[in-house]
């Protein structure tokens, strides 16, 4: 296999070729490892690379195949995992210096689910310092920068799994979402990420932001690969109170190409407003490509979706406040500047606010349900606009980033971001479509049909080791 | 509250305004003021639970 087939080789595809014995893990490992050295010097992508357990773990694949065992579905696959998600013996560090030491001695329920599945851990990402960001340039790490340009951000706060994906340095990888962390950066790496319905994949072992806002997701360069990491870390999770015990469905057999019959309502108020023109042509172009695969497509309208923002806004902060404020006490050193404001913004709102704010939350929920009703999913721009440039990056643009998707942490819904074109600048610009609760297959169908139909997904962005213009 | 998707008809889409690219944090006389024009409707709201109990078992069995 060429040395670029091999570093973008997806999930599904690495897994046969691993089980049917064409491929060995070790091959695949060592090449990822190989080529994370020569490039993420440029991306700081990764915080931790698990070398020496991934080269381990995969040498037991291999033997496993060679005596006919198979070890799951995701036998010998490497995947990465944003540095919130605990891994036994392995720092995990938040990329928050006052996490940078700390060794969990548990595997989080999502880390153990991918290795019941075969999967062979390679490594912990970087990302914006606590998930508190939208940038993945704060970090006690280092930023992370844009395979698509190294001038640009990659978005946050899961900027470093976005980046490692769209460079060919992971095939698959977790991402955590509270705003837009999973599909934001996904949307600005040209790559797929799906925020679950809340519920849906546990949070135990999980660094939090904001309890009521954190979802935990895949992400990877297509959404057939997304769809086989969510089947192998679905379900209900005891140790985690916010988990519902709701049946898991086969996902890969929602994968159908086909969108006949599916109602897709398109929310042009609010959603489709405050973007940029070259993101509003490729989700305008998409929505076409949609009927033509079968779909209807229709207006409709959302409520109070602004309200939708600004308390979930509001409840994001007082929970990380709450979340931090012992830290901010005995060690404010630990924490940059930026996140102490968050927590101590946070304290100043009182408790009745807090759970009025979520009383409202239950009515918009409901609202946003009934809403939708008449439609399959709804279809919209993932971030009003692609990726900015590193020196323009400031904390009050986070607010306007998350305004086509906190509103759907708020409600809980189930919502993917694929790529659908490219602006002027030739960085990417993410569709977001949204289904009903619970029902993440028919994002999925509707995201691979989409996919299947255009070749967004398998651009790759020029990156070397040694081109001196991508230096930094 | 009411379905505004009900017997929809299309309508073009919203009229392009210029792009707002930054937002202060969200302040308590800001999350005050939203929230007063919320309270009269909350009577469908139920209450706001915060406390789940866990199963009780932890291994799932």
């Amino acid at each position: 296999m060429a040395p670029d087939d091999l570093a973008y080789l997806g999930v599904a595809e690495a897994a046969t070729e691993i089980a049917g014995g064409r491929l060995s893990s070790v091959e695949l490992i060592d090449h990822l490892l190989n080529r994370i050295e020569e490039i993420d010097p440029t991306l700081n992508s990764y915080i931790t690379v698990m070398a020496d357990s991934a080269r381990e773990a995969a040498q037991d694949a291999d033997m496993a195949v060679r005596v006919g065992r198979r070890l799951g579905p995701l036998h010998g696959v490497p995947i990465a995992l944003k540095d919130l998600y605990a891994t036994k013996g392995v720092r995990t560090t938040f990329a928050c210096a006052a996490f940078a030491d700390w060794t969990p001695d548990e595997d989080a329920t999502v880390v153990k689910r991918l290795k019941a599945s075969g999967a062979i851990i390679l490594g912990k990402q970087n990302m914006h310092e606590a998930a508190a960001g939208s940038s993945s340039l704060v970090s006690h790490f280092g930023p992370v920068r844009n395979p698509w340009n190294p001038d640009y951000i990659a978005g946050g706060s899961s900027g470093g799994s976005a980046a490692a994906l769209a460079a060919g340095l992971t095939p698959g990888a977790l991402g955590s979402d509270t705003a837009m962390s999973i599909r934001q950066p996904a949307a600005y790496c040209g790559v797929v990420g799906l925020k679950p319905t809340f519920g849906r994949v546990s949070k135990h072992g999980a660094l939090t932001l904001s309890w009521s806002l954190d979802h935990a997701g895949p992400m990877a360069r297509s959404s057939r690969d997304v769809a086989l990491l969510l089947q192998a870390i679905a379900g209900f999770d005891p140790q985690d109170p916010s988990s519902t015990d709701i049946e898991v469905p086969n996902y890969l057999s929602a994968l159908t190409g086909d969108l006949s019959g599916l109602r897709i309502g398109a929310p042009r108020q609010h959603f489709f407003e405050q973007c940029s023109p070259a993101v509003i042509a490729a989700v305008e172009q998409a929505t076409e490509t949609l009927k033509r695969l079968g779909a209807t497509v229709g207006d409709c309208e959302m409520p109070d979706p602004e309200d939708t923002l600004m308390f979930g806004r509001a409840i994001l902060r007082i929970e990380a406040s709450a979340y931090h404020a012992e830290r901010l006490r005995k060690h404010p050193e630990l924490l940059s500047s930026g996140l102490r404001d968050m927590v101590e913004g946070g304290a100043q709102f009182s408790a009745v606010q807090y759970l009025q704010a979520q009383r409202v939350r239950s009515v918009l929920a409901e609202g946003f349900r009934r809403a939708m009703e008449p439609f399959d999913a709804l279809v919209m721009p993932t971030t009003p606009w692609p990726a900015e440039r590193v020196g323009e990056d400031q904390p009050s643009r986070t607010g306007p980033r998350m305004r086509n998707t906190m509103p759907f942490n708020f409600t809980g819904l189930p919502a993917i971001s694929t790529p659908c074109g490219f602006n002027e600048q030739g960085l990417p610009i993410g569709l977001q479509i949204v289904g009903h609760s619970f029902d993440e297959a028919t994002t999925l169908r509707i995201a691979d049909a989409y996919e299947r139909e255009t070749e967004w997904t398998h651009r790759r962005p020029q990156l070397t080791g040694d081109e001196p213009t991508r230096r930094l | 509250m009411q379905n505004p998707n009900e017997g929809k008809q299309s309508t073009p889409p919203a009229a392009q305004t210029a792009v707002s690219t930054v937002a202060p944090p969200v302040t308590v006389a800001e999350l005050e003021r939203r929230l007063a024009r919320w309270i009269p409707k909350l009577e469908e709201a139920g209450p706001a639970i915060v406390f789940q109990l866990r199963a009780g078992k932890t291994d799932g069995s």
